[in-house]
């Protein structure tokens, strides 16, 4: 089921109403109809990959049971080694085999061996990455005595497949989200009217600002031998607001429906394109991944710790799996390395932590030097894009390669005018509700009560007369 | 929870009720002249035709390109031109075909070199919305209570944008692209008198997508074997200097259709290819002298056809 379908539409009526006002004086029962809504939202999309989830959190269940008996420190690993083969053995063969295979045989080939072997027609199942990573926290967090084992396994189920953020994220950690399912849950007006908000401009930057864009994106990049460089560019733009539209709406819409059920995720988008620097930009952008790897990864590894060489190998390493979390192609493995590229001299010279406050905190405007660094952090950030965007990494080179070449100041063949001062109406008002959690927050302690309607209304029309394209979410296939 | 509850239900009242009213004031104002309207006025006419007939399928070359009265005159069956628009896709029109196809008639299909195989979807809604009963052409086959309350509101998303657009900017009317504009037999007629366009529209990078379209057509043309209806196909008129800039995919194309295909293909690929001046307004779209010269080229192409020896002999 995605958020912008009727079907999804008609889903959350039945399962608010069922919610607060069939099961709101049972706890566990309320947590029974999130396990069972969650199971209903993904079984839409595909029910033969609920056994997975289930598998998932069994298996994870039970190794946070054992790990809470056992003190020996050998058995312990085992359990956690355990949890961690399993889900990474999940994601692994869904996810990577054929790449791997693929790679293998290539690379014998190349060594004039040949190998007979064929790929699988395995179809990924939605949001493996995301719960995967969301229950692998969990397991390890046990190991590491920063959170108790749950023992209900309905707690622990809804945990592990909360359908607002099952398929795309934020990918919560056990520590924030698990502990909401033990309290009873209070309705607040407040909180389910900013859920409501940010539903909306979810919705918004999803149907009207990444769908429009996409359409745009897919043109130019699937004949980007037949456009200028000029067009190319526009085309790299273009895929920079679908996927920030995109990804970050789903985010809006996952953590506004979740507030509508009392529960609180974390941010997972912070205008990461008003960022001064790569170091900033990856503070802003999927933050709940970026943070993962922080704490799951690269502070186990030594993080910036040590030598110079060391903090080089760590940072790599950390932007070369996130990469390659987005998917089995070496087009994600290329944009990570670039990224790591971008961020080592910030790393080095002790300059990644320069920007941690709000862009133009006291002002309207940035200064020159500000808006300076906004720029080229942009700039950089959309050439890393078109590596994520290519169908293969001769794709990407042969699409720079046309930017950089003389057709770069032919007029562009494709330049939507109403998509480019739609896409500037919306940088506008993200810029202007920059201190906020998202963009329209603030509407409701600025304007008077029937400005605030009419604001609702027109985004309701704008997102209805934009409505007519729906596309899959990115970050699904992830 | 009750301040919730109540400023819900009025928010969803006022929402619904400014709906209404938009809807309303569209409804009064639903322009029924639309080309695309002109769908209707097609069927009718196959309805209305007892017996053999010739019906011409394809996109709007067809529409502006055919003398749908001379083909009747030449061959002596009734003819229908059922062209409406190429960005409908193959599977919209080859459903719309097994919808009203009868045994024994002669299908002509006219396929311009840009159509795909699916078609634009926004387009197809709007054909929907002028003409209910196309719904059915590109949703799924089995009318389950969610795909027909998907295609209500696509309804509403369709007069919810005309309605906006008529207040921001008041349509125009275009006499050309008019339903008034087309004759009985479904042949385009208002633009004949008129001077050639400066500059043609529709020009594109043609990309061979001819596997997708080859497997529809063979599909087709099973069912049409099984009821009894002939079929044959040809390429649409085409411009001289859109052909040459698009022949490296044009030609593959053609290679793949004359290997796979189980249709006749009554002409060769540069058949249909003719000059700037024989065009109108875009590079499928034949003025009257393109017109006159296509439609005996298409009569030829009939009579010569091994298909359609038998019958039209």
């Amino acid at each position: 089921m995605i958020f912008n379908s009727i079907d999804f539409a008609l889903f959350i009526p039945i399962v608010f109403v069922l919610y607060w006002f069939v099961f709101n004086k049972n706890l566990k029962i309320q947590n029974l109809l999130i396990v069972i809504a969650s199971y209903i939202f993904y079984g839409w999309w595909d029910w033969k990959f609920l056994s997975l989830i289930f598998f998932s959190s069994l298996v994870d269940y039970s190794v946070g049971l054992g790990l809470k008996k056992y003190q020996e420190v050998s058995k312990r690993k085992l359990l956690l080694w355990t949890s961690i083969f399993v889900n990474l053995g999940f994601l692994g063969f869904f996810k990577y085999y054929n790449f791997f295979l693929d790679n293998f045989i290539d690379a014998f080939m190349f060594f004039g061996i040949e190998i007979k072997a064929n790929s699988l027609n395995i179809i990924l199942p939605v949001g493996i990455s995301f719960y995967t990573f969301q229950t692998l926290s969990y397991t390890i967090d046990v190991y590491r005595n920063k959170l108790e084992p749950t023992k209900s396994f309905v707690a622990f189920s809804a945990f592990v497949a909360f359908f607002p953020q099952l398929v795309a994220g934020p990918i919560e950690r056990a520590t924030n989200l698990l502990p909401q399912f033990y309290k009873k849950r209070v309705f607040s007006y407040q909180k389910a009217t900013d859920g409501l908000r940010q539903i909306l401009w979810g919705l918004f930057k999803k149907v009207v600002i990444a769908d429009t864009c996409a359409e745009y994106t897919n043109t130019i990049f699937n004949s980007s031998d037949m456009f200028s460089g000029n067009t190319l560019i526009l085309g790299a733009l273009f895929f920079t607001f679908q996927i920030y539209g995109d990804f970050s709406g789903y985010s809006d819409i996952a953590i506004g429906t979740s507030r509508l059920f009392g529960f609180n995720l974390n941010r997972n988008f912070a205008y990461p394109y008003f960022s001064r620097d790569i170091a900033e930009f990856w503070r802003r952008w999927h933050i709940s991944l970026s943070t993962w790897f922080r704490d799951y990864l690269y502070i186990p590894l030594g993080g910036s710790r040590g030598g110079s060489w060391m903090k080089i190998r760590n940072t790599f390493i950390i932007f070369l799996v996130s990469g390659f979390w987005h998917g089995a192609n070496w087009t994600f493995i290329i944009w990570g390395a670039l990224n790591a590229l971008y961020f080592l001299p910030l790393l080095l010279l002790n300059k990644n932590r320069s920007n941690l406050d709000v862009v133009a905190s006291n002002s309207i405007f940035p200064s020159f030097r500000e808006l300076i660094s906004i720029l080229i952090t942009f700039g950089l950030t959309v050439f890393a894009w078109i590596f994520f965007r290519a169908d293969n990494v001769t794709h990407a080179f042969n699409y720079i390669q046309e930017v950089f070449s003389s057709s770069l100041f032919r007029y562009p063949e494709i330049f939507p005018k109403k998509v480019l001062l739609l896409i500037a109406l919306f940088i506008i008002v993200e810029w202007l509700g920059r201190k906020s959690e998202f963009a329209i927050e603030s509407i409701n302690t600025k304007f008077s009560f029937p400005v605030r309607w009419l604001s609702y209304i027109m985004l309701i029309g704008i997102i209805f007369y934009y409505s007519g394209k729906a596309q899959q979410f990115i970050y699904f296939q992830f | 929870m009750k301040k919730f509850i109540i400023k819900s239900y009025l928010f969803l009242s006022l929402l619904i009720l400014l709906a209404c009213i938009l809807f309303a004031f569209e409804e009064n104002h639903k322009n029924t002249t639309e080309y695309l309207a002109s769908m209707a006025d097609k069927h009718q006419r196959i309805r209305d035709i007892d017996g053999q007939k010739i019906i011409l399928a394809g996109g709007s070359n067809l529409v502006f390109g055919i003398d749908s009265q001379q083909i009747e005159k030449e061959l002596n069956i009734h003819v229908v031109n059922l062209g409406l628009h190429a960005k409908l896709g193959l599977a919209f029109i080859l459903s719309e075909l097994r919808d009203v196809a009868s045994s024994k008639d002669i299908i002509v299909l006219s396929i311009e070199h840009l159509m795909t195989s699916q078609g634009d979807r926004e387009l197809q809604r709007m054909t929907a919305y002028y003409n209910s009963f196309a719904f059915k052409y590109y949703h799924e086959k089995n009318d389950n209570w969610s795909s027909l309350l998907k295609f209500k509101l696509d309804n509403h998303h369709i007069l919810f944008k005309k309605t906006i657009s008529n207040i921001i900017k008041k349509a125009k009317n275009d006499p050309i692209y008019t339903r008034n504009g087309i004759n009985k037999y479904g042949d385009a007629i208002s633009h004949l008198e008129l001077v050639k366009k400066d500059k043609l529209g529709s020009k594109s990078i043609i990309k061979d997508n001819s596997d997708d379209k080859i497997k529809l057509l063979n599909e087709f043309y099973l069912f049409a074997k099984r009821k009894g209806i002939k079929v044959v196909f040809s390429y649409g008129a085409y411009e001289r200097s859109e052909y040459e800039n698009n022949i490296i995919a044009l030609k593959k194309t053609h290679k793949r259709m004359e290997e796979n295909l189980n249709i006749e293909m009554i002409m060769d690929i540069d058949d249909f290819v003719y000059p700037t001046s024989y065009f109108y307004d875009s590079v499928y779209h034949l003025n009257q002298k393109g017109r006159l010269i296509h439609t005996r080229n298409m009569i030829q192409k009939l009579k010569s056809s091994s298909t359609l020896k038998e019958i039209l002999q």
